[in-house]
């Protein structure tokens, strides 16, 4: 069976939970993809974000 | 949900059919878009217990996706608690929760600004109740929830721990004399009709004129629940049979047990009530029980 995929969308003041939790995912079955420099303030989608939400 | 960008991300995922499950950090007022969408709570559980929760909504809100075209159907990635889980609306027999504040209309009128924080507060509480059962909200009108759970087990226990939580809250932090909450529940079993996430047909019907003929902090059961929920009640929690009697413009005979003091203190003031009500259910046949919490802060506050 296929791990699955999830995207895990996060304001950047939320990042420490965020990877904590993408941290915890893959114990559980679950392939997190996650912006590993955050998503910080006035910047708009880049393509890497765009295409893991495609694809999970 | 502070992030523009966050939200761009939730909103391209829903407009692509994918499943989304919110995750609340914190309470807070969630987007109206989201509010349908069954929520991870992470603030009031222990960080394992909600990741183990959200695994598992994750992964059947994803076979779900896999399965089936209707790929706008609203997630719900609740989690599960004695093997109740429920993706979407659930089909076939149906448990349905109704809910309502009692006296909100006159308490919006005296304190509008607590009114309005303890009632996010009043629907987080609602929401994770329901979730931890698996169950799905189907409908909200102001203050009152519409759910539906795919046992009756599930709907019940749903209710009992929504009220255990209510009774528990400390609303008066919401302003000085705002009285608690109490939320009157109605919970029947049949067969509806399910379109586009919304239920019609009788036993609708029936749960929404049960749950109109309680008081707050009271849950009651039509007789198909009751039957089915009787033999496996939690610990605490007592039945009392009120005897089956015309909702409409008859006046109720009420055949009840009294287990205690406390419990008939309790009887004789639905007693009346339920008959002043009457005058406004519709004409149908109802075996009423009421389900009682020992304890419960919102019973002993009579």
């Amino acid at each position: 069976m296929t791990m699955p995929h999830v995207f895990i969308s996060y304001s950047h003041t939320d990042q420490p939970f965020a990877t904590r939790l993408a941290a915890a995912l893959p114990a559980l079955g679950i392939d997190p993809w996650i912006d590993q420099g955050g998503i910080h303030g006035g910047a708009r989608w880049s393509s890497s974000v765009h295409q893991a939400l495609d694809e999970c | 949900m502070a992030s523009g960008n966050v939200e761009d991300e939730w909103q391209y995922a829903l407009d692509e059919g994918k499943p989304v499950v919110p995750v609340l950090l914190s309470p807070v007022k969630v987007h109206f878009q989201l509010s349908r969408i069954q929520h991870i709570d992470f603030y009031r559980q222990p960080f394992e217990a909600a990741v183990a929760k959200l695994a598992d909504g994750l992964q059947r809100a994803l076979d779900v996706a896999a399965d089936s075209a209707a790929s706008d159907l609203p997630v719900d990635g609740g989690g599960t608690q004695g093997g109740h889980q429920t993706i979407g609306p659930p089909t076939g027999t149906v448990t349905f929760l109704f809910t309502d504040i009692e006296g909100s209309t006159q308490r919006w009128d005296e304190f509008p600004d607590a009114m309005r924080t303890a009632l996010e507060r009043h629907d987080s509480l609602m929401r994770e109740a329901v979730a931890d059962q698996g169950g799905y909200i189907f409908k909200t009108v102001g203050d009152a929830f519409c759910a539906a759970f795919a046992t009756a087990g599930a709907g019940v226990a749903a209710a009992i721990e929504a009220q255990r939580v209510f009774a528990s809250e400390d609303w008066s932090v919401f302003g000085n004399g705002f009285a608690p909450l109490l939320v009157r529940m109605g919970l029947h079993t049949g067969e509806a009709t399910e379109r586009d996430g919304d239920y019609f047909g009788q036993p609708v019907n029936r749960v929404a004129r049960l749950e109109s003929a309680g008081h707050g902090g009271q849950m009651l059961l039509s007789g198909v629940t009751a039957g089915i929920v009787r033999e496996h009640l939690p610990e605490g929690i007592d039945l009392r049979d009120w005897g089956e009697h015309r909702l409409k413009d008859l006046p109720v005979v009420v055949k009840i047990v009294v287990a205690s003091r406390h419990y008939a203190a309790c009887w004789f003031r639905r007693r009346s009530e339920i008959g002043l009500r009457s005058t406004w259910m519709t004409g149908f046949q109802l075996r009423v029980l009421l389900v009682h919490r020992r304890g419960l802060r919102a019973l002993a506050a009579w």
